[in-house]
């Protein structure tokens, strides 16, 4: 029976990365490539053409493959730092930001390719998951008019900050203006919708204190 | 200074996000994340392609083309139509039918992709997830 030696453990293959050894792409491609697509897929397949989510995994893999000597294991494992690196490639893309691509990154030791875009904002999260808003919010996504939908929709997915008007103007052959007007009009037909909505818990809850 | 509308946006948008999956996630979660993801390998055609791209380091960039959502709607309109006709009652007999149907199976053999571009990668970028191995 054939020896095949121990099996390759992940920081076999980022060690064959940093050496520039491409059967440590391959190898990494045949464990992970196919769940880095799907990851891809699931999430920005709504947002993204099919040649852009083709992009976002070559450039997810390209910086895997140039950063590979960044990888940290204590801050978690191999796929986790993947799949931070493939979300930041699809909102680089929905941004439409070019600096990623960048070979200088390659010299600033502080780049971290699976961080946040340069210009992100500290975004509070609050834990709202129970909060009825959001499911009315979210539903009133759904019948937005279709370009204040794709508009809302790729906000959403560009991380913190907002899609390229330029490149959702290309996809829906509209204007730059045009982008911004509809942006406008659906957040503030959704402001309207969350507004209603409160109104009728108030009256629902004045209601009941006046039978009460 | 942002109106009324924007800062609603900004009350509202990291929540909306994180429901939806697209916030930007923590080590633990795209742990989870791809913990949950059903594990189709890439095509051997695949992966040569993007050792090649990545080992070159000229990625394609793809330049975004417009989408035409009449057509798209006029579209969906027909296939519905044909989906009415694939899906009726098996017994029943319908000369019409049969011969759109014969039709269907002719176009779906010849079917070619459109455009030409989603080959070029080799990725046929399926707007579905990968199938889940049933």
């Amino acid at each position: 029976m054939a020896d095949d030696g121990p099996p390759v453990t992940d920081i076999d293959i980022v060690l064959m990365m940093m050496d520039r050894d491409e059967e440590g792409l391959r190898l990494f491609l045949e464990k992970y490539g196919g769940r880095l697509k799907g990851f891809l897929v699931k999430y920005y397949a709504t947002v993204l053409q099919r040649g852009e989510l083709d992009e976002a995994l070559n450039t997810a893999v390209f910086n895997v493959w140039r950063f590979a000597d960044r990888y940290d294991e204590s801050k978690g494992s191999l796929v986790s730092w993947c799949i931070r690196i493939a979300q930041r490639a699809a909102q680089s893309i929905i941004r439409r930001e070019f600096g990623y691509r960048e070979k200088n990154l390659e010299y600033d030791p502080s780049y971290d390719p699976a961080g946040d875009p340069p210009d992100a904002r500290e975004i509070e999260f609050r834990d709202r998951s129970d909060d009825p808003r959001m499911k009315v919010l979210r539903e009133a996504i759904e019948v937005l008019p279709s370009l204040q939908k794709a508009i809302v929709q790729a906000d959403l997915a560009a991380g913190t900050g907002v899609a390229d008007a330029g490149r959702l103007a290309a996809i829906h052959g509209t204007t730059k203006e045009s982008i911004y007007v509809s942006r406008f009009k659906a957040r503030e037909a959704l402001r309207r919708q969350a507004e209603q909505y409160e109104r009728r818990v108030l009256n629902r809850r004045s209601s009941h204190g006046q039978r009460g | 200074m942002a109106n009324g509308a924007d800062k609603f946006w900004e009350d509202v948008a990291g929540d909306l996000a994180r429901q939806s999956g697209v916030s930007p996630l923590t080590p633990e979660e795209s742990q989870k994340e791809f913990d949950r993801l059903s594990d189709v390998p890439l095509p051997d055609s695949e992966i040569e392609s993007i050792v090649e791209q990545v080992t070159s380091g000229e990625l394609t960039i793809w330049t975004p083309t417009p989408i035409d959502e009449e057509t798209l709607a006029l579209e969906s309109e027909a296939i519905e139509e044909d989906v009415l006709q694939l899906n009726r009652h098996a017994g029943e007999g319908d000369a019409e039918t049969d011969e759109l149907l014969d039709e269907l199976r002719r176009k779906a053999l010849e079917d070619e992709p459109a455009d030409g571009q989603e080959d070029e990668t080799g990725m046929d970028g399926d707007a579905e997830p990968p199938g889940e191995g049933n």
